[in-house]
């Protein structure tokens, strides 16, 4: 009896993954898209500056690594950003009278950021929902690994496009 | 020009091919409609590539454009970027059309200069060619100049020539994951932030 019900439930088995349809795309962008991580877009080596860092030094890296964006990062952890839209903000006018203060003043703290085994398509969401042009990623201890620039994602866009 | 039913691309006229793409009508001049031709013959289209040569600057989301006249102080074009919150301003000639660009990039470099900038003509700071394209023009060619010319912003121009709106990086942003919704725009923008007290009982 026992042997037979056994072989009853053997033989109603079915394999879950009979039913399993593989994810179909559009074009290999798409792909890309979904399957590719952040870290194939993110700019390797990226810049940074501590927070005691002063307005008028901070100026001077961007223009120096010709950089639109600077990662403040204490004990490697993020905890800002300084971009041009902060100089054109709270800088640009202001100069003389700020230079000397460290850069805490006028970054933009708490950044949207993605970590590095998001999908690509996660930095792209930032940069068309939320609007941010530069995009920081952190690893799982919230160490800073790297930067999506607007650069670095028209050639991943290209390239992608020249793939297909 | 020929009216077609949505999505039924397959009519060509005198040289140029009239679509009907997301209600709007879209002209293609010949060099554009010879090369998109057996695309539609095939029935291949709507896909983002090919859309990005068949759908017009028309279809992105311009945003509204800031213009200066030569004259203009730096400081008052700061003062007019910060009010917009925009990262440029473009300097138009007497008849509207495009004559330079001032950007937040170009700020950046004056900004160790010293003040004094502040109180001199834009004319003596800004970029003298401003990158545009036209209103007809196919959306490949933004990410051509902006992959090129290594570029954020790209002024567009009406058919006289005159400025008339800006598009540039993002709106190319938000036209790719108009494309994707599935993989774009369902993706959770703020970080997920840990949970440090214990939910419920």
């Amino acid at each position: 009896m026992t042997d037979k019900s056994t072989h009853s439930s053997f033989d109603e088995y079915q394999d879950p993954l009979d039913n399993y349809e593989p994810v179909k795309y559009d074009d290999a962008l798409h792909r890309a898209l979904a399957e590719e991580k952040v870290s194939a877009i993110e700019s390797q080596p990226f810049s940074c500056i501590t927070p005691e860092t002063t307005i008028q030094e901070a100026v001077e890296k961007l223009n120096q690594m010709k950089k639109g964006c600077l990662m403040v990062v204490r004990d490697q952890k993020l905890v800002g950003v300084l971009s041009d839209r902060d100089l054109l903000m709270k800088v640009s006018l202001e100069f003389d009278e700020i230079k000397n203060e460290p850069v805490t003043k006028v970054m933009t703290d708490s950044p949207i950021y993605v970590k590095i085994g998001d999908s690509s398509a996660k930095a792209l969401s930032v940069m068309a929902v939320a609007g941010y042009r530069h995009v920081p990623v952190v690893d799982e201890e919230m160490n800073v690994c790297g930067i999506v620039s607007p650069q670095r994602v028209t050639a991943f866009l290209t390239e992608h496009f020249d793939g297909q | 020009m020929v009216p077609l039913s949505p999505l039924l691309l397959s009519e060509t006229q005198a040289g140029s091919i009239a679509i009907l793409v997301h209600k709007m009508q879209i002209s293609l001049n010949q060099e554009h409609s010879r090369q998109y031709q057996s695309w539609f013959i095939k029935g291949i289209i709507m896909g983002l590539r090919e859309n990005l040569g068949l759908e017009t600057v028309r279809r992105l989301e311009l945003r509204r454009l800031i213009t200066a006249t030569p004259d203009m102080l730096v400081r008052d074009a700061i003062q007019l970027m910060r009010k917009h919150d925009i990262g440029c301003v473009v300097v138009v000639d007497e008849e509207g059309k495009p004559d330079g660009i001032f950007t937040e990039s170009l700020l950046r470099h004056l900004i160790l200069s010293g003040s004094s900038f502040l109180d001199e003509p834009l004319k003596g700071h800004m970029a003298d060619r401003c990158p545009w394209v036209k209103m007809t023009d196919p959306i490949q060619t933004v990410l051509e100049a902006m992959q090129i010319n290594n570029i954020r912003f790209i002024c567009v121009v009406d058919e006289e020539g005159k400025a008339c709106a800006l598009t540039g990086q993002k709106g190319l942003m938000e036209y790719i994951a108009e494309h994707y919704p599935r993989v774009v725009m369902v993706q959770r923008i703020t970080p997920i932030k840990p949970v440090h007290k214990r939910e419920g009982a």
